[in-house]
C-alpha cells in the first residue's frame, strides 16, 4: 500500500517539473502536418508543388481565366440557357456581375490563396540553407514560387485593378488590416521584383516538364511591361508616377528578344502546324526530347489519375449536348460568337438577293478558324480554332465550338478528366508581343516580319495553297486580294488602326487562350470591340470592381463585422470595395446600376 | 397528481473538430509533364482562441395526472440560447484563406412541448394505451458576426440565408408575380407608377435570368402516420406442453400515409443535410413504405 502511493507521488512530481500547463496542450503534429514539420528540401518541393496546384483550380486557369477573357470579351459566350448553376457565366458575359457571382468570388479567393501558398513556401524555404550539400534545389524552388507569385498578382491586378500587395504569410486574421489597395506603380514594382529574383534563381535548362524554367521569366516580364505600357498603369490620372510608355515598350521588347535573339540560350520554336499545338499527344513530357518547342509555360493536366488531376476543357468548350468522345457531353461554357467567326474571313462580304450578308465562299479562310471534318479516320477531329463542320453536322443546328481543346489523347470515360493543357505563355504569343512593341517603338518593318511569322505558320498548317491568307506589309501588293500576290497593309500614319490590326491578329492566334479581355483593356480598345454585347462607354466596365461603381450606402448595407471591427472609417470607397469583395459580400444590383449609367 | 418542474443549465459543445486551433497542411497535388507530384498547401489559419459553444437552457414544466394517472398530461416550455457558435466565418481572402472557424453569433430556440398519454383499457389480458405529443419550436438568429452579415448557402450557394432576426437557413429570393407575355405588357407596367412594381425593363441577350423566387417554393407542411405496430405475445401457459419456449408475432408499418399538399416525392427531402441549407428538394428518392412482419420463436 505504501509503495503504491509513493509511485503516484513520484509521477505527479515529474509531470509538474515539465510544466503543468504544457501537459494540457496536446500537439497535433502526430496527426497532421503542421509548419513545424517542414524541415527538408523535399518538404519545400512539396509546398512549391502545392503552389503550382493552384493553377488548375476553377478560380484560376481551370475556368475563370477564359471566362474573364474570352467570355467577357467579344470572343465567346456561354451557350447555356436553362441552369441556375450557370448564372455566373451569363453574368460575366453580360457585364451583370453581382458580388454574389460565384465565379468572380472564386477568382478572387483562389488567386489570393495561391499567393498565400507562395508566401508560405517562401517563408519555409528560409529554413533551408542552400549551401549545405543536397539542398541546392531549394534555390530553384524559391525561383519557381516567386515566378508563380508574380503571375498570380499579375492576374489579380489585371482583373480587379488596384489590389493589396501581400508578400508575407498571414498567421492572424488581423493581418488583413495592412491589406490596403496599393498604387499601380507599387503593385507592378512588386511583380517585377519577384520576376527579377526568380530569374536569378532559375536554371536555363528546365529540369522537369511543366515547371517554370528560366525562359518563362523573360516571357512573363515582357507581358508585364507591355501591360504597363497601356491602361491603366500608363494613364496619368490613375497612376501619376509610373514608367512612361516608351520605356515600357523598350523593356518589354528587350525581355522578349532574349527568347529569340541569335545565339540565345533558349531553344523555343514555333510548332510547324497550328493544329499540333493543341494535340495532347504532342505535349512535352520528356525534358530531353521536347515535342512541343513552342510551350514556354502551361498548366498541366493528366487523365486517369483517379485523384482529379484531369483537364476540364473538352467538356467546357464542347457545344451543349455535343458528346463525341466527351464523357457527360459538352457544357458550352464558352463557345464562339459569330463576330469571332467573321474575324477569320478576309474578303469583303457580298449581298445575296434577299439582302442577307454572306461571306464569299471562295474567299481564303484562316487555318486557325477553319472547319475541319469530324473524326478523320476515327483518330482526330475538331482541330483548328473554330470547328464548324463537325458541330453543324451534329443535329444540324448550326452550333459552333472551338476545336482547341477537343482533341483527345485517350478516350477517358470520366467527365472532366482529359489531358489537354492550357497555355500561359507560348512562343506565338511572344512573337505577337514583339510585333506590338516594335510597332509602338516605330520599328515598323521589323514588326511586320514578326506578324508574318505568325501568318506563315497559319498558312503552313493548311494543305491547300488556294486557301492561304495574305501576309502583312507596309506597302500594297498587286491588289488581287489573294495570297501570295497581295498584302494586308498596316498604315504607318494611323496608330489606332495599326494597333487594331495587331490586336486582331492576336485575337485570331490566341482565341480561347485566356488573353482577349486583358489585351483589350491594356490597349484601351474595349469600347469598339464589344459591339455585339452592350456598348459600354464607361470606365466601369474595365474591371469587375471599380471605385466608380460602389456606392457608399451599398457598402454600408453589406459590410460585415470583420470590416466594421478592423477597417478604418477613413478608408476610401475603393478600398472598401476591395475588402468587401475579399469577404465575398454582395452588392446586389450592381449590374443594373452599371447599365443605367451607360445609357 | 400535480408536479412542477424548472431547470436551468449551461452546457458546452465541443464538436469543434480536432486540432482546429492549429494551422495544418493538406495535400494539393499537381502534374509535371506526365508525372503526378505530391504537393502540400496550408489548409487553415490557426485560431488559438477557439473555444466551446455554450448552450444555456431554461425549462419550466407541469405534469398532471388524473384518475389515478390514467390520463397524464405534461407541458414544457423551454428556451435555449446557443452562443459563441462555431461557424465558418468569412474572412478577407487576402489572408490566403477565405473562411475560418470562429466563435461567433448566437441562436435562440424556444418552444412548447405538450404530451398526453391515456390508458384507455387496462385489464389483465388486454392493455390499450395511446400517447400523443406535439411540439412547437421556433429558432431565430440573435446575432451573427455583424448585423448586416448574411451567410448564404443552399442551391448555387444562394437559396438559403442565415441572418439576424430570422431562423437559421431561411429561403431567400424574389416574390414571383407572374410572367410577362409580351413587350407591350412590360412597357405598360413599367410606365404605370401605381402598380407597386418599380423596375426598369431591359433585355439581356441570350440569358435566362434564373433567380430563386417563390415560384420554386412550396408549402411542405405535413402530417404523417410514421409508424404503426401491432404485436402479440403468446402466453407461456399456451406453450407449456410444447418444445417452444416463447412465441411472439408482430407487424410493423413505416410511413403508412402522409397528409400533405406538397407535390414532391419526399416530404423529408433535404438535399444538403446542413442546418444552413434546409429544405432543398433535388430529385430526392421517395420515402419507402416498409412492411415488416416478424415471428419470434424461442426454443
Amino acid at each position: 500500500m505504501n509503495k503504491r502511493i509513493h509511485t503516484i507521488l513520484l509521477a505527479s512530481a515529474l509531470l509538474c517539473a515539465s510544466g503543468c500547463s504544457e501537459f494540457l496542450d496536446v500537439d497535433a503534429t502526430d496527426a497532421y502536418v503542421t509548419e513545424e514539420n517542414i524541415s527538408t528540401v523535399e518538404d519545400i518541393d512539396m509546398l512549391v508543388t502545392g503552389t503550382y496546384g493552384s493553377l488548375m483550380e476553377n478560380g484560376l486557369y481551370g475556368e475563370m481565366i477564359y471566362l474573364i477573357n474570352d467570355v467577357r470579351s467579344d470572343n465567346g459566350f456561354p451557350n447555356q440557357n436553362t441552369f441556375t448553376a450557370n448564372l455566373y457565366r451569363l453574368e460575366i458575359e453580360d457585364f451583370a456581375e453581382t458580388t454574389l457571382n460565384t465565379g468572380i468570388i472564386q477568382f478572387w479567393q483562389q488567386h489570393w490563396r495561391a499567393v498565400g501558398r507562395c508566401n508560405f513556401a517562401l517563408e519555409m524555404a528560409r529554413k533551408i540553407d542552400p549551401s549545405v550539400k543536397g539542398n541546392e534545389r531549394v534555390t530553384e524552388y524559391i525561383g519557381e514560387a516567386k515566378f508563380l507569385r508574380a503571375l498570380y498578382m499579375f492576374n489579380l491586378v489585371r482583373t480587379f485593378g488596384r489590389i493589396p500587395v501581400v508578400t508575407a504569410y498571414c498567421r492572424d486574421v488581423l493581418d488583413a488590416r495592412e491589406h490596403r489597395p496599393r498604387s499601380y506603380t507599387e503593385i507592378y514594382d512588386q511583380i517585377l521584383r519577384d520576376l527579377t529574383d526568380a530569374e536569378d534563381c532559375l536554371d536555363v535548362t528546365e529540369s522537369e516538364s511543366g515547371r517554370a524554367g528560366s525562359g518563362a521569366v523573360p516571357a512573363l516580364k515582357g507581358k508585364v511591361y507591355l501591360t504597363m505600357a497601356g491602361y491603366p498603369y500608363n494613364d496619368r490620372t490613375l497612376n501619376p508616377d509610373g514608367l512612361d510608355a516608351g520605356e515600357c515598350y523598350r523593356l518589354a521588347l528587350a525581355n522578349l528578344n532574349r527568347l529569340t535573339e541569335p545565339g540565345t540560350v533558349y531553344d523555343y520554336a514555333l510548332m510547324p502546324s497550328y493544329y499540333d499545338l493543341f494535340d495532347p499527344a504532342k505535349e512535352n513530357r520528356d525534358p530531353q526530347n521536347r515535342t512541343n518547342p513552342e510551350d514556354i509555360f502551361s498548366v498541366q493536366f493528366k487523365s486517369g489519375t483517379g485523384i482529379g488531376l484531369g483537364s476540364p476543357y473538352p467538356r467546357a468548350f464542347g457545344e451543349y449536348e455535343y458528346s463525341f468522345q466527351i464523357p457527360n457531353g459538352g457544357k458550352a461554357s464558352c463557345v464562339p460568337h459569330a463576330d469571332l467567326l467573321d474575324a477569320f474571313v478576309y474578303t469583303p462580304k457580298q449581298d445575296n438577293l434577299n439582302g442577307v450578308v454572306l461571306a464569299d465562299p471562295a474567299a481564303p479562310r484562316d487555318a486557325r478558324g477553319m472547319a475541319v471534318p469530324a473524326a478523320q479516320g476515327g483518330t482526330a477531329y475538331g482541330l483548328g480554332c473554330t470547328v464548324t463542320g463537325t458541330v453543324r453536322g451534329y443535329g444540324g443546328n448550326g452550333l459552333y465550338m472551338t476545336g482547341k481543346y477537343l482533341t483527345m489523347k485517350t478516350s477517358s470515360t470520366i467527365a472532366d478528366d482529359a489531358d489537354n493543357n492550357f497555355y500561359v505563355l507560348r512562343l506565338g504569343d511572344v512573337i505577337l508581343m514583339q510585333a506590338e512593341a516594335l510597332w509602338e517603338l516605330g520599328r515598323h518593318a521589323e514588326a511586320v516580319d514578326k506578324l508574318n511569322e505568325i501568318v506563315d505558320r497559319a498558312n503552313a498548317t493548311l494543305e491547300d495553297p488556294a486557301q492561304r491568307i495574305m501576309r502583312y506589309s507596309l506597302t500594297p501588293g498587286d491588289g488581287s486580294g489573294r495570297y501570295p500576290g497581295d498584302f494586308r497593309v498596316i498604315p504607318t500614319d494611323d496608330a489606332w488602326a495599326a494597333r487594331k490590326m495587331i490586336l486582331d491578329e492576336r485575337r485570331r492566334e490566341l482565341a480561347f487562350e485566356g488573353q482577349r479581355w486583358f489585351d483589350l483593356v491594356r490597349c484601351n480598345r474595349y469600347r469598339d470591340s464589344l459591339k455585339m454585347c452592350l456598348t459600354p462607354d464607361d470606365i466601369a466596365y474595365l474591371y469587375v470592381v471599380t471605385d466608380q461603381l460602389i456606392a457608399e450606402r451599398e457598402y454600408e448595407a453589406a459590410l460585415s463585422m470583420l470590416l466594421k471591427k478592423y477597417a478604418d472609417p477613413e478608408v476610401s470607397v475603393h478600398e472598401k470595395a476591395i475588402l468587401a469583395y475579399s469577404l465575398g459580400i454582395a452588392y446586389r444590383g450592381i449590374g443594373v446600376w452599371k447599365m443605367r449609367s451607360a445609357t | 397528481m400535480l408536479k412542477f418542474r424548472a431547470s436551468y443549465g449551461v452546457a458546452g459543445n465541443n464538436a469543434i473538430g480536432r486540432y482546429k486551433y492549429e494551422s495544418f497542411l493538406s495535400s494539393r497535388n499537381y502534374v509535371f509533364g506526365d508525372e503526378v507530384a505530391n504537393g502540400l498547401a496550408v489548409a487553415n489559419i490557426a485560431n488559438p482562441d477557439l473555444g466551446w459553444e455554450r448552450k444555456t437552457s431554461a425549462n419550466v414544466g407541469v405534469e398532471l395526472g388524473l384518475f389515478s394517472n390514467r390520463i397524464y398530461v405534461t407541458v414544457d416550455a423551454y428556451r435555449d440560447v446557443t452562443s459563441d457558435m462555431l461557424l465558418n466565418a468569412n474572412i478577407p481572402a487576402t489572408l490566403g484563406q477565405s473562411t475560418m472557424t470562429l466563435n461567433i453569433g448566437s441562436v435562440e430556440n424556444k418552444g412548447i412541448e405538450l404530451g398526453v398519454s391515456t390508458s384507455n383499457i387496462s385489464r389483465r389480458y388486454f392493455q390499450w394505451t395511446t400517447r400523443f405529443n406535439i411540439s412547437f419550436n421556433r429558432n431565430r438568429v440573435l446575432s451573427l458576426s455583424g448585423d448586416a452579415d448574411m451567410i448564404f448557402d443552399g442551391e448555387s450557394g444562394t437559396s438559403n440565408v442565415t441572418m439576424e432576426g430570422w431562423p437559421v437557413g431561411v429561403f431567400y429570393g424574389r416574390v414571383y408575380k407572374g410572367v410577362y407575355m409580351s413587350w407591350d405588357e412590360i412597357r405598360q407596367l413599367a410606365a404605370d407608377p401605381n402598380n407597386g412594381l418599380a423596375f426598369d425593363p431591359k433585355t439581356v441577350p441570350g440569358a435566362d435570368r434564373n433567380k430563386f423566387s417563390t415560384y420554386q417554393l412550396e408549402d411542405a407542411s405535413y402530417l404523417c402516420i410514421k409508424n404503426v405496430s401491432l404485436g402479440y405475445t403468446f402466453p407461456a401457459s399456451l406453450l407449456k406442453r410444447s418444445f417452444i419456449k416463447g412465441l411472439s408475432v408482430s407487424l410493423n408499418i413505416d410511413n403508412l400515409h402522409t397528409f400533405t399538399r406538397y407535390s414532391g416525392q419526399n416530404i423529408e427531402a433535404n438535399n444538403y443535410r446542413r442546418a444552413t441549407a434546409l429544405g432543398i428538394d433535388y430529385t430526392s428518392y421517395p420515402l419507402a413504405r416498409t412492411y415488416t412482419m416478424s415471428v419470434n420463436l424461442k426454443f
